[in-house]
């Protein structure tokens, strides 16, 4: 489903963020991306939603190549994609259940199916009573799980989430990621970006470590030496 | 497309004020484009109008013969620039001054004559029709002797085209730094709601937004603005198309309205407002041709502005000349009557005031009239009265004159019997001795008087006004020689005195003597009467000597 091959980026100011960066991620798969602050996590989300483009290499996802890809197919790409943000990225002025229909509409779905799909995911994040609610009148684990729900309304085969839990406590923090842990068993990949090493050692999930733009350890390589050895 | 109108709508929900102030500006350059445009095509319109119907008008002296004028119109329908030649009688001159130059209707209508000249109206080819051509034509019209003068609108054509051309340009430049004004003023509303959409721009692009998704609400916003601002330029070019056009026309009216009422009722002579009429009637009609280009104008077009602008020019030499006219009219019928200055402080007073004024004047006129007219009958009457007397005083005068003849022949025919003559009772030595007649003044003198009604009449006696009644005595004895009525002279009682000479008393009430009777001097021989006469009771007296030549009585009579 995801895969990178040999990929460097280098942004327009120099920086190298990427340095040779090769995994590839299956179906299924749930998958950590960790490292320190700069190391390049965001980076290589932003590459699978086709924001950024690789310098060099090969990154496929869900059958695009990204460096290659015509601008027009990358609204395509984003619709089989769900993307979560640290800052949720909810629209102020629209009451949850109109920032999930939101997606739908700007997908062109149908529009006298889209109601009863927006209750379906909010019913499934657990927010069915606060649909009329407004983001600020909604917690900050309330406004990621509306933010999740937007994400799942698509019905997405890959879902990205870029430090998630980030701006959220201990027991919102859990409920998001037990929410995404759900959504990964419905068969969706999930890749997370996360600074939170306590959430990773809580599960086998598998782990891609960054420093410098470069994977340092992957727990599926791991895996893979284990079973060689 | 349903969702891409709800999200361009619901920019103007967010920001109501920044939409409106964008559409208003929008709408403001808008309507400044248009203004400029519409004015131009116009004053185009407008202009080709008036060029087809550019005229040389030549007007004929009163009194040129048929001919010539059929002569001189093939020869002009020859020249190489006219298209055909009219000729308009003086008859059709009124019919047309009378139709077309409404605000004078009334006048022209109370036109005992026609002072209006007959024209030859000549029209010119396309092509000819620029303001150097239209010179040259009426140059050589002007040439026939029996061309009192030529009209052409060459002036105010030539202006006109040039404000035609400048409004095009201008038009044209400010039309067109408006046009950007408004491409900058949507470029900036958009951009300055993309600004403010950033983060839900992101998100739609996060979401998986296609850019025509993105951008068509933003188009859409920006032409919704557009249009918006297009109708409000329209309302407003509605607005202001029926502002000057309530106004164009009105100014127009009520000046010439004002200045003809002027005319009218400042002239209280009546034949010199005539003339003065007549000839500004000429003149106004003279300058038809112009003037009906120019409701013309200001009737058919849109662009009210500057039709103002060109009405003002057309009427300033018009208007400037009337006004002189008014004024040195006013100066010289001030002198004459003061009563004009109370006519023009209610020139301001409204129109049936001013009416009303008109309707007694009017009246003044034909009062005068009457009056004129009363007095030309009891002129009549003067003369008939005078006649009269006239040939009463002959009467007397011939009864007289048979009295003396038969008084001559007896005389005559005693003295072929030897009898001598009688010696006259009233001789010269008596001057200035006789006794009144009868106490009172004298009413009217001997010889020439004017009388009460106007006419001079010869008296050959004198009247002494006395009361009905009194005694009327003899002033000296002799035979009556007369009793009876003299016409006007009422009962008369005639003294003769011998040789020639008689006392008359007349205007009696009633005689106390009988014909043939003898009296002698201070003997009562009737009363007064003349009750009915314009002097009252009196006694008509006189005094005659040889062949019946009236003598004045108070040279007789006692001095008192
Ligand atoms: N748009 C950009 N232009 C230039 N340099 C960038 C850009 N985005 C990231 N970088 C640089 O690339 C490197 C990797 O950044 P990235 O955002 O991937 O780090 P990260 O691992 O997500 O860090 P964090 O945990 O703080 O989010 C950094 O050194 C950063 O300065
Ligand atoms: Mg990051």
């Amino acid at each position: 489903m995801i895969r990178f091959a040999h990929v460097f980026k280098s942004y327009p100011n120099g920086a190298l963020a990427l340095k040779d960066v090769s995994f590839a991620i299956n179906k299924g798969e749930f998958v950590f991306l960790t490292g320190h602050s700069g190391a390049g996590k965001s980076t290589i989300l932003k590459m699978l939603f086709a924001e950024q483009r690789p310098s060099s290499g090969d990154v496929r996802v869900a059958s695009y190549a990204v460096q290659t890809m015509r601008g027009e197919d990358v609204p395509k790409l984003r619709r089989k994609l769900g993307i979560v943000f640290q800052d949720f990225r909810l629209l102020e002025d629209r009451t949850a259940s109109e920032n999930v229909a939101f997606a739908l509409e700007v997908t062109g779905a149908r529009r006298d199916t889209i109601p009863a799909r927006v209750m379906r995911v909010l019913t499934q994040v657990g927010l069915a009573a606060k649909a009329r609610a407004y983001p600020r009148e909604l917690s900050g684990g309330e406004q990621q799980r509306v933010a999740i729900a937007r994400a799942l309304v698509n019905d997405p085969s890959i879902l990205v989430a870029d430090e998630p839990t980030g701006n959220l406590d201990e027991r919102a923090t859990r409920g998001v990621f037990q929410l995404l842990r759900e959504i990964n068993t419905s068969g969706t990949i999930v890749v997370m970006a996360t600074h939170d090493l306590d959430l990773v050692r809580q599960t086998t999930y598998r782990t891609i470590e960054m420093r410098e733009g470069a994977v340092v350890y992957d727990s599926a390589a791991d895996e893979k030496a284990d079973e060689l050895t | 497309m349903n969702l891409l109108f709800r999200e361009a709508l619901l920019s103007f929900r967010r920001a109501p004020l920044l939409s409106l102030l964008s559409i208003t500006a929008i709408a403001f350059s808008l309507f400044t484009v248009g203004l400029f445009g519409l004015v131009a095509l116009n004053l185009r319109q407008a202009l080709r109008g008036v060029e087809e119907r550019v005229e040389v008008v030549a007007f004929l002296l009163r009194g040129t013969a048929p001919e010539t004028i059929t002569l001189a119109s093939q020869d002009i329908a020859s020249f190489p620039e006219v298209a055909d030649v009219k000729f308009v009688s003086e008859d059709q001159a009124l019919v047309q001054a009378r139709r077309e130059l409404v605000e004078f209707k009334d006048a022209y209508r109370d036109l005992q004559v026609n002072p209006l000249p007959a024209s030859l109206e000549i029209r010119l080819k396309d092509g000819f029709r620029d303001a150097a051509h239209v010179a040259g034509v009426a140059d050589r019209v002007r040439g026939f002797p029996f061309v009192e003068d030529v009209r052409y609108g060459r002036d105010w054509i030539a202006r006109l085209d040039q404000l035609r051309n400048m409004a095009g340009v201008v038009g044209l430049i400010i039309g067109a730094a408006f046009g950007l004004i408004a491409v900058v003023i949507i470029g900036v509303t958009i951009r300055l709601t993309i600004m403010q959409r950033a983060r839900e721009i992101a998100i739609m692009r996060v979401v998986g937004a296609t850019n025509w998704f993105i951008r068509g609400p933003f188009l859409l916003e920006g032409a919704l603005k557009g249009i918006l601002g297009g109708l409000m330029a329209l309302a407003l070019a509605f607005a202001a198309y029926t502002l000057f056009r309530g106004a164009g026309p009105l100014g127009l009216s009520s000046q010439l309205d004002r200045n003809t009422a002027e005319l009218i009722l400042a002239t209280d002579n009546l034949a010199e407002r005539n003339a003065v009429l007549e000839r500004r009637l000429i003149d106004i009609y003279k300058r038809g041709q112009l003037y009906v280009y120019q409701v013309l104008l200001t009737v058919e077009s849109f662009g009210e502005l500057v039709s103002r602008y060109k009405y003002l020019y057309l009427t300033s030499q018009q208007d400037r000349q009337l006004v002189g006219e008014v004024e040195s009219l006013r100066n010289r019928i001030a002198a004459q009557r003061n009563n004009v200055l109370e006519v023009r402080t209610q020139l301001d007073r409204t129109k049936e005031e001013r009416e009303a004024e008109l309707k007694r004047y009017g009246t003044l006129v034909d009062e005068r009239a009457q009056r004129m007219q009363a007095l030309k009958r009891s002129a009549r009457n003067t003369e008939q009265q005078l006649s009269t007397l006239e040939k009463d005083a002959a009467r007397l005068t011939s009864l007289l004159a048979t009295a003396d003849k038969r008084r001559s022949d007896e005389t005559a025919r005693a003295a072929a019997r030897g009898v001598a003559p009688a010696a006259g009772s009233l001789t010269t030595a008596d001057l200035g001795k006789l006794d009144w007649p009868v106490q009172g003044t004298i009413v009217y003198k001997f010889g020439r008087d004017t009388l009460a009604s106007g006419g001079v009449i010869r008296w050959n006696g004198i009247g002494i006004g006395a009361p009905a009644g009194t005694l009327v005595k003899a002033v000296e004895g002799g035979n009556v020689g007369l009793v009876g009525n003299v016409g006007t002279y009422g009962l008369t009682v005639a003294v003769e005195h011998g040789n020639g000479y008689w006392s008359l008393y007349m205007q009696l009430q009633s005689a106390a003597v009988k014909q043939g009777e003898k009296v002698v001097r201070g003997q009562t021989v009737g009363t007064v009467g003349g009750a009915n006469s314009d002097y009252g009771p009196h006694l008509h007296f006189e005094i005659r000597g040889e062949n019946q030549i009236a003598l004045d009585p108070t040279a007789w009579l006692r001095r008192r």
